[in-house]
């Protein structure tokens, strides 16, 4: 059993289907790449491991465990939106992150904060948008989880943000985690991951490690999606 | 983890509510000030300039829009809070705590119970000041305050009475509560428009509660004497059995209100 377990998972949303029978097992010590073009499922995987959607049919185990206050105990999770409260400060939420997560590394928060010149007592509402991504990547990535869900953390930032969020991540993630990276900019993120999910219309399409692929197809991650993705 | 999220949910309200209800009590203050000044209770306002009438005809604007104003921005304030906490932004923060559902309800339906009775509170603590600056020329607070008990006692209300009403309002402040959050998560079934969802909702549950709460109070009424009470050793009376049939239905309908926005919320949210 992996650490993260997909069973014939269906996600519907009326007559649309997001996520088609979908069965994985991801094993910790892992960087996975869940990858597919917008609107084939990613987040709504992601959402489902976090309980936030319900699953139409088949089930999710995150360390054995159906979705619940246990897994959220154990998974870190960076949504691919704004959560921020904006009535706090940095303060409060490291305040927050402690009182709620026992594996919160608030030391290790403070380090980055700082590394990046963020002012602590400044206001989340007054910060830019960049800012406060950063200070949301910071939060997730200061915790001890042993599974770490990254809704498109690289998504919309520039090349210099993409370049400081991908080495928090490896530099910040515990090796004997499993870190799901999902985004559709592949060659971004393909050197740091060891194994990639496609996925395409709310199927998988392949599930392997990096290097078998890259071997099969004589391609880079990159090349084969867009190959295997292109419009026609 | 109750207290955790209960302490949340009280600090991330207050910094709108409690400025609010300090300056409704400022401008109460000053309201009344500027009123006793230009009665002339004490004879010192003789010769005031206009300025001062000016002010007391804005304060008081401010006072009696005030406090519909409490009432009405505590009601905004925590719906906006409750509804952004589960279907907002803020529910990815907040859903993603290893926090049980119930609790997530709990606490925010205690947070909701404490605030409105704070605005009620504030309510009644301005027409207090109001009162107490008008009767200042007697100068003796001890007395003000026994002259309130004297009159309360005059009214002949007996202390069960006194208690059940009491504990009538608080129920039904608590079912009010309830009943919001059932809407709201009601509301969420919706795949769009939730926020119409979550008012019609409200409007539909409310008449099918009230309906059904004619039928039960009318049985209730019908009946000699109020179980409980019976069972306690009261002796019957008619002001008893319906303020006891009260609470009771407040507490049928917080009850049955929590358990729907409870199930809803843990079994079927879907968070777009």
């Amino acid at each position: 059993m992996g650490i993260l377990d997909c069973r014939n998972l269906t996600k519907k949303y009326g007559a649309d289907t997001a996520l088609d029978n979908v069965n994985l097992e991801l094993i910790p010590g892992r960087i996975v790449g869940l990858l597919g073009p917008n609107g084939s499922g990613k987040t709504t995987l992601i959402k489902l491991c976090m309980n936030l959607l319900k699953p139409t049919s088949g089930e999710i185990l995150i360390d054995g465990m159906k979705p619940g206050p246990y897994t959220k105990s154990l998974v870190s999770y960076l949504p691919d939106r704004d959560i921020l409260e904006n009535w706090m400060n940095v303060l409060q939420l490291l305040d927050f992150y402690t009182d709620f997560y026992q594996d919160f590394d608030a030391g290790r928060a403070v380090n980055m904060l700082s590394s990046l010149g963020i002012d602590e007592r400044m206001p989340l509402r007054k910060m830019s948008k960049g800012t406060r991504e950063k200070v949301q990547l910071i939060m997730t990535m200061s915790r001890r989880a042993k599974v770490y869900l990254l809704d498109e953390p690289i998504a919309g930032v520039d090349p210099a943000a993409r370049d400081y969020i991908l080495r928090t991540i490896i530099s910040n993630y515990d090796p004997e985690a499993m870190v799901l990276i999902s985004t559709h900019l592949i060659a971004d993120v393909e050197s740091v991951l060891d194994e990639a999910i496609f996925i395409r219309q709310g199927r998988v399409d392949l599930f392997d490690s990096c290097d078998s692929i890259r071997e099969r197809t004589g391609l880079t991650l990159d090349e084969y999606f867009r190959r295997t993705y292109h419009f026609e | 983890m109750f207290g955790k999220v209960f302490k949340y949910e009280m600090k991330a309200v207050r910094r709108i509510l409690l400025p609010l209800y300090g300056a409704m009590i400022l401008v109460a203050l000053l309201f009344g000030l500027t009123t006793s000044m230009t009665t002339d209770f004490s004879g010192v306002g003789e010769g005031l300039p206009v300025i001062v009438d000016i002010a007391e005809i804005i304060l008081s604007t401010l006072f009696f829009t005030g406090l519909t104003a409490c009432g009405v921005i505590t009601f905004v304030v925590l719906i906006r809070r409750f509804y952004s906490d589960f279907l907002g932004s803020e529910g990815y923060l907040q859903l993603a705590l290893p926090v049980t559902t119930n609790v997530h309800l709990a606490a925010r339906t205690l947070t909701a119970f404490l605030w409105t009775l704070l605005s009620g509170v504030t309510a009644l603590l301005s027409l207090a000041v109001l009162v107490f600056i008008f009767s200042f020329e007697i100068q003796d607070l001890a007395g003000f305050f026994r002259d309130i008990l004297n009159a309360i006692r005059s009214l002949e209300i007996p202390p069960l009475s006194m208690i059940l009403l009491l504990l009538a309002g608080l129920a039904s402040c608590l079912s009010g509560i309830a009943h919001l959050y059932a809407s709201i998560a009601i509301g969420s079934l919706w795949s769009g428009h939730r926020m119409i969802g979550s008012v019609l909702a409200y409007i539909g549950t409310g008449f099918v509660w009230s309906t059904l709460d004619g039928f039960l109070g009318a049985a209730l009424d019908n009946s000699s004497d109020f179980l409980p009470f019976h069972i306690a050793g009261i002796p019957f009376s008619l002001e008893y059995s319906v303020l006891g049939a009260m609470v009771l239905l407040a507490l049928i309908q917080f009850i049955l209100y929590y358990i729907a926005a409870w199930l809803i919320l843990d079994k079927a949210l879907n968070l777009d």
